[in-house]
């Protein structure tokens, strides 16, 4: 179902247009294309952010050990995307490849696509439809997104799902449009952290963006409907925490958790310390950023003539600005920027709904077109670490961190050894640099929690960092173990230091033959 | 040359008929394109008596009352019987070398037919249709009833469940058991997790096929706007097909008029309507209500003589002889279908082609919101007829029928020997059958609304019935599996394992799963880790999670098509009623054993609205 389709008289009665369905692959290519060849430019540059960092490392060792993706399935969030991450990491070939980067990118592939078939069916001509898709594609806030490893993307695909199907919500009060937009919002809870507080931000509009006749009659069956599907898998998610997490919170409890975005380190955000402070202040910027980055957005609501696509399309953009305010108050959000792709959706929908007669393509591609400099713009004020290396990287210069530079080093020096005892939650690029977990023993493995509570580790190589790093201060086997980071294991003899981390090899090892299992 | 005067003026010259009768008869008659007879009697402006005696004269013959005057039932045949039920005809006494012959329908066929059969001597006298029908139930009771018994099972054994398990099944059945037995025994952990393993990936699929089918059914501008208003306008009286209507019906007296009431309201020419109130003949109570209610003379009673199985369906097919429609729809006693039903049925017979056997309507619960079972049988309903068989008729799964307003074209139920009179659902198994012998079965957006089941155990009767006749149609189409995969094909195949049987088999099952994960919840432990190897685990508890919810979700979405938001949170404690379901699949899998054909009676009339319905429907008849 297309937005226009939406819009179609209640009678049955459909357009039909010129399909642009043909020429979807060609649209998927050059989105594919066009994200791919910034990834890699940036990357190049040495953009390769935590989040994405985390999510490869995360990926690679839940693939690589049973028990270590019952851990990490049931606590991490969002779980989409390590699911995501896992299902291209088992493809072949990906073995180098920064798996979140990857799938950032064919999200971005299936986004150009999926926009260019709306815009087509809204009867625009094919290469209209894909160009205009392309440039809302290649929209900074996005791109950015996509760069930095972010679950964003992934969401706003969700989004392209629930916008169509709320507009069709609003007219006619179709069932599968409520299914549809229940598990967009289910989708878009779990595809990343700022989909959460975007879902959060939503609940107050979803009976406005109901059907009044249905609300009439239950507004509480209403949002039943629509609600459930998010309820019913946020409680099986805080179950599976409770059962392989052991709190129904587990997944926020580290405080660098994603869902607690940039609460952790305030002040080095300048949005959380500037605008982003006061609700006024997230209001008015957010409101500026919005106009600025997506001015498709204020022209369809100013000149859609259908009101209740009118009414849908702002209230979905309504709570984009919402979710900024509520993201900035409870300190997740670094920079608005981060919400803003949501709109995009929301721009092509509209845009489909009006039609070439009230947005002829000329205006439609140039109103893309200024988005992109609005969007560069926007991620101007006051911008995040990320955003600023990301430029820098953009513009060539080197943004590389001396801390993954030597993760990276030491990763490499690990490959082709087996039974190393490694804290991998705490490993930064180690594991994704060493190509895989295989080999190591986890923290999530049987034994090596069995050595830490005997307090002398039977495997080969123990890799561990140094307790007084920040990120040794949290290394399981560094913090059990104080000393072995600095002494070694008894007899032990020091492979190899590479910045914080140093890798030991025992040469008088405990026998470990009644402990199986725990190597991967 | 006929010198005689037409019909109708003989009836107004002996005051039989009013002039502005006659001449709304004459209307009716040009516009429906039927006999100017049927229309004053299916119209009540005439005496059906009184009609065949006006009749008699203008024909010059002699009326009989075969009331009065028995035929010798030394002179029918039994083979044709049929033919006698046609033509509307019936040998009633010799007179010298003569045969004297009644008939309904005086005309040059039925001339024919009588020089045929009986000499070209052949006397003629007329009676009525209503006496010809009588008489042949009294003269071949034996035979119509043997053949509305065993019919199927002499013609096509195979796909009776007279017999419920074959030996080959019950070989299989044997051998799985002994090996799981064996297994057991000899590695009990292995058998337990290959036993896990199956049940689960039977539950993900039984949920997957589930939300495909509701994924395809809520499809609004597909299912729901099949027929539209203006396809249905479109219709001319004249080219509408006579529908016979079977209402089998056993002790409810009480819920007939609501019946009688909806009948007389569908948008369809009265005279094209062939409607047969089917009562066992020794419920004298309903029998007589039904002679009360003074029903016009498109309404006929047949009484099926005692025998056994005493069921429904053998009650049809004895019906079934007598009928007179190209198609032909059954209605439960308490059915109010919704006025152009028939005529939305015509369209959709038209529009799906030849192939197309069976079109099954909506059925949907007027007293929805009576008690919490009434909703929740409503949301059920609601997910059944308005999604899931749309879903089925989109990918080509046979379609198990549901109980009523079910409409057939007549010479195809004919041609495979109509319903199964030892499968308790009939339907069901019928619609596979159709499937099965090359028919397809459609689904149609028109709706018979019908009295929810007041009461939990009434409900387990009803219930435990249901999912007994699935077990039986099951048992008789996995009877050659490999013929069944060829006839529907892989989908239906598959669809068919988890439909019908999936829908079987998880009430058995969810008791025992719910069981250990309350067991573990409550105990806690370690005991059942080795039954759950991690990819098991995590499928177990996927299934767990998304199917509980998504089942949940599916009876939540279920009124929205309706709009009737308000039952939409009682699709949260959808929990309560599978467990009833469960109740009632244990009780349908112990009578499956004890007592096969067993007819669990629904009592109907046991519902407040039902009752208000009832005086509606006799202040209409009165007014």
């Amino acid at each position: 179902m297309t937005p226009s389709q939406a819009l179609a008289p209640a009678t049955g009665t459909t357009r039909h247009p010129a399909r642009a369905g043909s020429l979807w692959p060609l649209w998927f290519a050059a989105g594919l294309l066009l994200c791919g060849a910034q990834v890699l430019w940036t990357l190049q540059a040495g953009f390769l952010t935590p989040v994405a960092t985390d999510r490869w490392r995360t990926a690679l060792v839940a693939l690589s050990d049973a028990a270590a993706f019952r851990e990490l399935f049931a606590v991490t969030f969002p779980p989409l995307l390590l699911s995501a991450d896992m299902i291209v990491a088992l493809l072949p070939g990906t073995g180098s490849v920064p798996v979140p980067l990857l799938v950032n990118v064919l999200v971005g592939g299936a986004l150009a696509a999926a926009w260019a078939s709306m815009l087509a069916d809204g009867g625009y001509g094919r290469l209209t439809a894909g160009l205009a898709a392309l440039l809302l594609v290649a929209h900074p806030t996005l791109q950015q997104a996509i760069a930095a490893g972010e679950g964003v993307p992934l969401a706003v695909l969700a989004m392209t799902l629930l916008t169509p199907a709320a507009l069709r919500v609003r007219q006619g009060g179709e069932v599968n449009a409520m299914a549809v937009m229940g598990a967009a919002l289910a989708l878009i809870l779990f595809s990343a952290a700022s989909g959460a507080y975007l879902v959060l931000a939503m609940l107050p509009f979803l009976v406005a963006l109901s059907p009044p006749v249905l609300v009439a009659r239950s507004s509480g069956g209403v949002l039943l409907v629509l609600l459930f599907p998010v309820a019913f898998t946020l409680a099986g998610y805080l179950y599976t925490n409770w059962i392989f997490g052991g709190s129904v919170t587990a997944f926020a409890q580290g405080v660098d958790s994603a869902i607690r975005g940039a609460s952790g380190n305030l002040g080095a955000y300048p949005w959380l310390m500037g605008w982003g402070r006061g609700a006024g202040g997230a209001f008015l910027a957010g409101s500026l950023m919005i106009l600025v980055a997506c001015p498709l957005l204020p022209f369809i609501l100013w000149r859609v003539r259908n009101r209740q696509a009118r009414l849908s399309l702002a209230l979905l953009a309504g709570s984009v600005l919402a979710a900024i305010i509520i993201a900035s108050l409870t300190h997740y959000l670094d920079h608005p920027g981060r919400l803003l792709p949501y709109l995009l959706p929301v721009a092509i929908v509209g845009a489909a709904a009006m039609r070439p007669g009230l947005l002829p393509s000329p205006l439609l591609l140039l109103l893309a077109t200024l988005g992109l400099g609005g969007g560069w713009l926007s991620q101007s004020i006051a911008p995040s670490p990320n955003m600023t290396a990301w430029h820098r990287a953009l513009s060539g210069q080197d943004v590389s961190s001396v801390a993954a530079q030597e993760d990276a080093a030491f990763g490499v020096l690990l490959r082709g050894l087996d039974d190393v005892a490694m804290d991998a939650d705490m490993s930064g690029l180690v594991v994704p640099a060493r190509g895989g977990a295989e080999g190591l023993v986890l923290t999530s493995t049987d034994r090596l929690k069995a050595d830490i509570l005997t307090r002398r580790l039977s495997t080969r190589y123990i890799a561990l960092q140094d307790p007084q790093s920040p990120r040794g201060q949290r290394d399981r086997i560094s913090r059990a173990l104080p000393d072995l980071w600095r002494d070694g294991p008894p007899g032990g003899r020091l492979v190899a230091m590479r910045g914080p981390w140093r890798l030991w090899e025992q040469t008088e090892r405990v026998d470990a033959s009644f402990r199986e299992g725990g190597q991967s | 040359m006929d010198f005689a005067p037409p019909i109708g003026e003989l009836l107004v010259a002996r005051d039989l008929l009013r002039l502005d009768q006659l001449e709304q008869a004459l209307e009716l008659q040009k516009k429906w394109k039927v006999r100017f007879g049927d229309i004053v009697i299916s119209q009540g402006m005439v005496k059906p008596r009184d009609f065949y005696r006006t009749l008699a004269d203008r024909f010059g013959l002699a009326y009989l009352d075969l009331m009065e005057n028995r035929p010798d039932p030394t002179l029918a045949k039994p083979e044709l019987m049929q033919d006698y039920a046609r033509l509307l005809v019936l040998p009633w006494r010799h007179q010298g070398d003569r045969v004297i012959v009644a008939t309904a329908d005086p005309g040059p066929e039925t001339l024919l037919f009588a020089r045929r059969q009986f000499g070209p001597d052949v006397w003629m006298v007329v009676t009525s249709k209503f006496d010809i029908l009588w008489n042949l139930q009294r003269t071949f009771e034996a035979e119509y009833s043997h053949d509305a018994v065993f019919g199927l099972a002499d013609m096509d054994p195979e796909n009776s469940a007279k017999q419920v398990v074959t030996p080959q099944q019950g070989l299989f059945l044997y051998a799985c058991l002994s090996m799981l037995l064996a297994g057991l025994a000899f590695a009990p952990i292995a058998t337990l997790i290959t036993l896990n393993l199956v049940m689960a990936v039977f539950y993900l699929g039984n949920f997957l096929l589930k939300t495909v089918l509701v994924w395809f059914g809520s499809n609004a501008r597909v299912v729901d706007r099949k027929v539209t208003d203006e396809e249905v306008r479109a219709l001319r009286d004249e080219e509408l097909p006579v529908f016979t209507v079977l209402v089998p019906m056993y002790k409810e007296p009480e819920v007939l008029p609501i019946l009688a009431a909806a009948l007389r309201r569908l948008d369809y020419p009265m005279a094209k309507l062939d409607i047969k109130l089917v009562l066992e003949a020794g419920d004298r109570e309903t029998i007589d209500a039904a002679k009360a209610l003074g029903l016009e003379g498109s309404f006929e009673i047949i009484r099926v003589p005692p025998s056994k199985p005493q069921t429904k369906p053998k009650a049809c097919n004895y019906a079934l002889h007598f009928a007179r429609g190209d198609f032909l729809v059954i209605f439960d006693a308490e059915d109010q279908p919704e006025p152009d039903q028939l005529k939305k049925v015509v369209v959709a017979f038209e529009k799906a082609g030849p192939q197309v056997a069976c079109v099954q309507c909506r059925l949907n619960y007027f007293n929805a919101d009576e008690n919490w079972l009434t909703r929740m049988f409503t949301l059920d309903y609601s997910l059944w007829f308005d999604y899931m068989l749309p879903g089925l008729e989109r990918l080509r799964i046979p379609i198990p029928l549901g109980g009523t307003s079910n409409h057939f074209r007549m010479d195809v139920l004919r041609k495979l020997r109509a319903w199964d009179p030892f499968n308790v659902t009939e339907d069901a198994d019928l619609g596979v059958r159709l499937t099965q012998k090359g028919y397809r079965v459609a689904v149609c957006n028109s709706t018979t609304f019908e009295e929810a089941n007041v009461s939990i155990p009434n409900w387990v009767r009803q219930r435990s019935r249901w999912i007994k006749g699935y077990m039986q149609t099951y048992l008789v189409h996995m009877r050659h599996p490999v013929d069944l995969y060829r006839s529907v094909g892989a989908g239906g195949f598959w669809g068919f394992q988890f439909f019908v049987g999936g829908t079987m088999l998880s009430g058995i099952l969810n008791p025992i799963f719910w069981g250990f994960y309350l067991f573990w919840l409550l105990v806690g432990g370690t005991f059942l880790d080795p039954l759950f190897p991690t990819v098991l685990l995590y499928l177990s508890l996927f299934n767990l999670l998304a199917g509980n919810g998504l089942f949940t979700y599916l009876s939540i979405i279920a009124p929205v098509k309706r709009g009737w938001m308000n039952l939409a949170p009682w699709g949260l404690t959808v929990a309560g009623y599978w467990a009833l379901m469960s109740v009632a699949a244990y009780k349908a899998l112990w009578q499956l054993i004890r007592n096969p054909f067993y007819w669990e009676k629904t009592q109907h009339g046991l519902s407040a609205v039902t009752k208000q319905e009832v005086a509606k429907a006799m202040a209409s008849m009165n007014q």
